[in-house]
C-alpha cells in the first residue's frame, strides 16, 4: 500500500494553499489532495458567479509566497480601498480610507492555486472511509496510507466526523443570501455595509466593473420571502434597503444562493495523525468577510508547523508535532470570533443604539484609531509572521 | 560510603539514584507529559547540529553519518536523526528508557524494520571498552547532569569519536539561575518536571566540561546559552546561564 506524507481532503482555496505551501518547501516526499467534486473550470468570460471571497492583505501575502497570486486572472481582481459602514437606524457612519482588501471570485483563486500546486490531486474521489489503527498510519479509502490526514472539507467535514471530533457553537437562525448584481455606476473603489433596522448587515462588495456582489444577512422568515420573490421584485427590495451612500443596483445577474449562518468551533483542531483547517475547524458570521482569510491563516500556520517538524526529523503526524499549530490557530480564531460576536451584538442591540451612534461618530473622527482597526482587519496580530516554505 | 561503592564509582559513570528515577518515568512520549518540553527542545537541537555540520535543513540532510546518541531516554533525538538519514546507535543505562525507545520505534511503521536505528542497554564506558567502531557524531543531550565521574565519561566518548568527528553536549549550568528556574520553578512550582529529576549538585558548568574535554584533546567549537521561552513554549538561544548547548570536535592526531 502506498504511503503519502500528507493527504488533504478538500480542494478549496484553503486545502490547496496548504498543499501548494508544502510542495513549495520541497520537504515532503508525497502530498495528495482529494475532492469529491469535478475539476473546476474557470470561465474567464462573462459575469462572475455568486461565490466571491474577500481577501485581506495577509492572505494575499500567503498566496504570493506560494506563487499563486501571479497566476490569478488579474483583470478580475478588484482591489478596493474604501469602506463605508452605516446603519438605517441612524445618521452616523464609519468610513475607512486607505484600506486594502480584494474581492475575488472563488473560482479564480482555486484556478490560480491549481496552477501552482504540483503534487498529486484526484478529483471526483470521495472520502469514504478512514481507518486509524494504533501503531499504523491512517488508511484512507482502503487505497493508501498517509502519515497525516488533513480535513479542509468545510463545515460538514467528513474527516471531523470520522475522527469523532466534536463541534460546539450555535446557529444564528439567519441565512446569508448572495448573488451578483450590476451597479448603476462605475465606481469599484468602495465597499458598503449597511446595518438594517433589525441589526442584519447588507453588504455590497465591488467586483470589477460594473459588477458587485451582495451578501444579505436575513432572519429565517425574511429569507423565505426574499427567496420567493422574482428578480425584479428582489431588485426593488434590495434598492430600498441599501444604505444612503451606496449606489443603486441596475440588474440582478444570477440566481440567489443562500447559506446558513453559524458560529462553530471544533473542540480540537488536531488529533494523532489528523488536523483540521478552515471551515472544518471553525465558522463564524460572514459580516467582516473573514472566513476564508482565517482558513488561509490556518493553512499557513499548519504548513509552518509541518515543515518545521519535518526538518527536525520529527514524525509529522504525532500530536506533539501538531500542538503548536493548534495553540496558535485557536488563539487567532477565537479572538476573531469574539470580535465578530461583539460587533454583531452591538448592532443588534436596540437599547444601546444612541450610545453606538455616538461611538460611531467619535470613532469616525479618530483617524489613528481607525488606522489601527484597518491594520487588525487586514492582518491578524497573532497570524503567521513568517513562512517556513519560503526560507 | 563503603570502599567497594567508592571503588565502583571510580570505574562507572552511572548515577544509580538518577537511573532509578528514569526507570520510573512512564510518559516519555505522552502529550503534555513530564517529558514534553524535551520534544520541543528537539527543534533547536537538530537546527544546531545542522548549523555546525554546515548542512542545510532539507530532506534527508544527515545521510552518510553514523551517530551515537548517549542517554536516548524515549528515543526522541535518535528517531529524528534516523529520519534525517543518519545511521543511529542509541544507548542508555535505564532498562525502562531503552524499552520505551524500542516500543516507540516499533510503533512507527517507517522505522519498525529499520536496522539502521538500534538501541542498546549499555553504559558509555562499556561500549568504549568493546572498541568496535567509531562514530562521526556523538550526542549527549541533557545527559551529563545525570552522570557520575565526568572524566571517565568524556574519556570514553573520546575513544568512540572519529578524528574530526563532532560531539554535541547540552546540559544545565550550575548556577543560581538554574536552581531557581529548573528546580524551584519547573519541579516545585510549575510541576512540569517530576520532583527529583534533577540534582543541582550534579550539574556541571561549561568550564568543568571544557577541562575534561581539553584533557582528551577535544575542542569546543561553539558554546551557546539556551533557555525555555515561556511565551512561545519553545527553547531558544539566550545569554542566560541556565542551560547550554555546545559543539566540539576531536583534534586530528598527527
Amino acid at each position: 500500500m502506498q504511503i503519502y506524507d500528507v493527504c488533504i481532503i478538500g480542494a478549496g482555496p484553503v486545502g490547496l494553499c496548504l498543499g501548494a505551501a508544502l510542495q513549495k518547501s520541497k520537504q515532503l516526499n508525497k502530498v495528495i489532495v482529494l475532492d469529491s467534486i469535478k475539476r473546476p473550470l474557470f470561465k474567464k468570460e462573462g459575469a462572475p458567479n455568486q461565490r466571491v471571497l474577500s481577501v485581506t492583505q495577509s492572505s494575499r501575502e500567503v498566496l504570493q509566497s506560494v506563487g499563486a497570486w501571479d497566476k490569478l486572472d488579474q483583470g478580475r481582481i478588484n482591489h478596493y480601498k474604501r469602506m463605508i459602514i452605516d446603519e438605517s437606524q441612524g445618521q452616523d457612519y464609519l468610513e475607512f480610507k486607505n484600506q486594502s482588501a480584494h474581492i475575488i471570485e472563488y473560482d479564480n483563486i482555486v484556478n490560480g492555486l491549481l496552477e501552482v500546486y504540483d503534487g498529486e490531486i484526484e478529483f471526483e474521489s470521495k472520502l469514504e472511509k478512514i481507518e486509524v489503527v494504533e501503531n499504523e498510519y491512517v488508511k484512507v479509502n482502503d487505497k493508501f496510507q498517509c502519515k497525516l490526514l488533513i480535513g479542509s472539507d468545510g463545515n460538514k467535514s467528513k474527516v471531523k466526523e470520522c475522527s469523532k471530533i466534536g463541534t460546539y457553537g450555535h446557529s444564528y437562525h439567519q441565512m446569508g443570501i448572495v448573488c451578483t448584481v450590476e451597479r448603476g455606476d462605475e465606481d469599484n473603489e468602495v465597499a458598503y455595509q449597511t446595518y438594517l433596522s433589525n441589526g442584519c448587515p447588507l453588504a455590497l462588495l465591488p467586483l470589477y466593473n460594473p459588477y458587485s456582489s451582495i451578501v444579505w444577512t436575513v432572519y429565517m422568515d425574511d429569507y423565505k420571502y426574499l427567496m420567493s420573490l422574482s428578480d425584479e421584485e428582489f431588485l426593488k427590495a434590495l434598492n430600498s434597503q441599501l444604505g444612503r451612500y451606496a449606489p443603486r443596483i441596475k440588474n440582478i445577474i444570477n440566481k440567489r444562493m443562500a447559506f446558513p449562518l453559524q458560529s462553530l468551533q471544533a473542540q480540537r483542531y488536531i488529533q494523532k495523525r489528523i488536523a483540521l483547517i478552515g471551515d472544518a475547524a471553525h465558522s463564524n458570521h460572514p459580516m467582516a468577510g473573514q472566513g476564508m482569510n482565517m482558513g488561509i491563516n490556518d493553512a499557513a500556520l499548519l504548513a509552518n508547523c509541518i515543515i518545521k517538524n519535518s526538518r527536525s526529523g520529527n514524525d509529522i503526524g504525532l500530536e506533539q508535532s501538531l500542538q503548536e499549530y493548534e495553540s496558535q490557530a485557536k488563539l487567532m480564531n477565537y479572538t476573531t470570533s469574539i470580535a465578530m460576536e461583539l460587533i454583531k451584538n452591538t448592532y443588534e442591540n436596540k437599547t444601546i443604539s444612541p450610545l453606538r451612534q455616538l461611538g460611531t461618530k467619535i470613532v469616525n473622527n479618530l483617524d489613528p484609531l481607525k488606522q489601527i482597526m484597518i491594520q487588525y482587519g487586514s492582518k491578524h496580530p497573532l497570524g503567521p509572521s513568517e513562512f517556513e516554505w519560503a526560507k | 560510603m563503603n570502599r567497594f561503592k567508592l571503588f565502583k564509582q571510580f570505574c562507572s559513570t552511572i548515577n544509580q539514584a538518577d537511573r532509578q528515577n528514569f526507570n520510573k518515568i512512564q510518559d516519555w512520549w505522552s502529550v503534555g507529559g513530564s517529558m514534553a518540553p524535551l520534544y520541543q527542545y528537539n527543534h533547536l537541537r537538530v537546527q544546531f547540529i545542522h548549523e555546525i555540520l554546515k548542512r542545510s535543513q532539507k530532506g534527508k540532510s544527515l545521510t552518510g553519518f553514523h551517530s551515537l546518541d548517549i542517554g536516548v531516554g524515549g528515543g526522541i533525538l535518535s528517531e529524528s536523526l534516523r529520519r534525517l538519514g543518519s545511521k543511529v546507535t542509541g544507548i542508555d543505562v535505564s532498562e525502562n528508557s531503552i524499552g520505551t525507545a524500542i516500543n516507540h520505534k516499533n510503533s512507527d511503521p517507517e522505522l519498525r524494520n529499520d536496522a539502521d536505528l538500534e538501541y542498546k542497554l549499555i553504559s558509555i564506558e562499556e561500549l568504549s571498552k568493546k572498541n568496535e567502531i567509531q562514530y562521526d557524531i556523538i550526542t549527549a543531550m541533557e545527559v551529563i547532569e545525570h552522570v557520575d565521574n565526568l572524566p571517565l565519561f568524556i574519556e570514553s566518548i573520546a575513544k568512540l569519536l572519529k578524528p574530526n568527528g563532532k560531539l554535541f553536549i547540552s546540559s544545565i549550568n550550575k548556577s543560581y539561575e538554574s536552581y531557581f528556574k529548573l528546580i524551584i520553578g519547573a519541579e516545585y512550582i510549575a510541576r512540569v518536571v517530576p520532583i527529583g529529576t534533577h540534582d543541582w549538585n550534579n550539574f556541571k558548568t561549561p568550564e568543568q566540561v571544557w577541562l575534561q574535554l581539553n584533557k582528551q584533546k577535544i575542542n569546543i567549537d561553539v558554546l551557546r546559552g539556551v533557555e525555555y521561552d515561556l511565551w512561545s513554549g519553545q527553547m531558544k538561544y539566550s545569554n542566560n546561564e541556565t542551560q547550554y548547548i555546545m559543539a566540539c570536535s576531536k583534534q586530528n592526531r598527527e
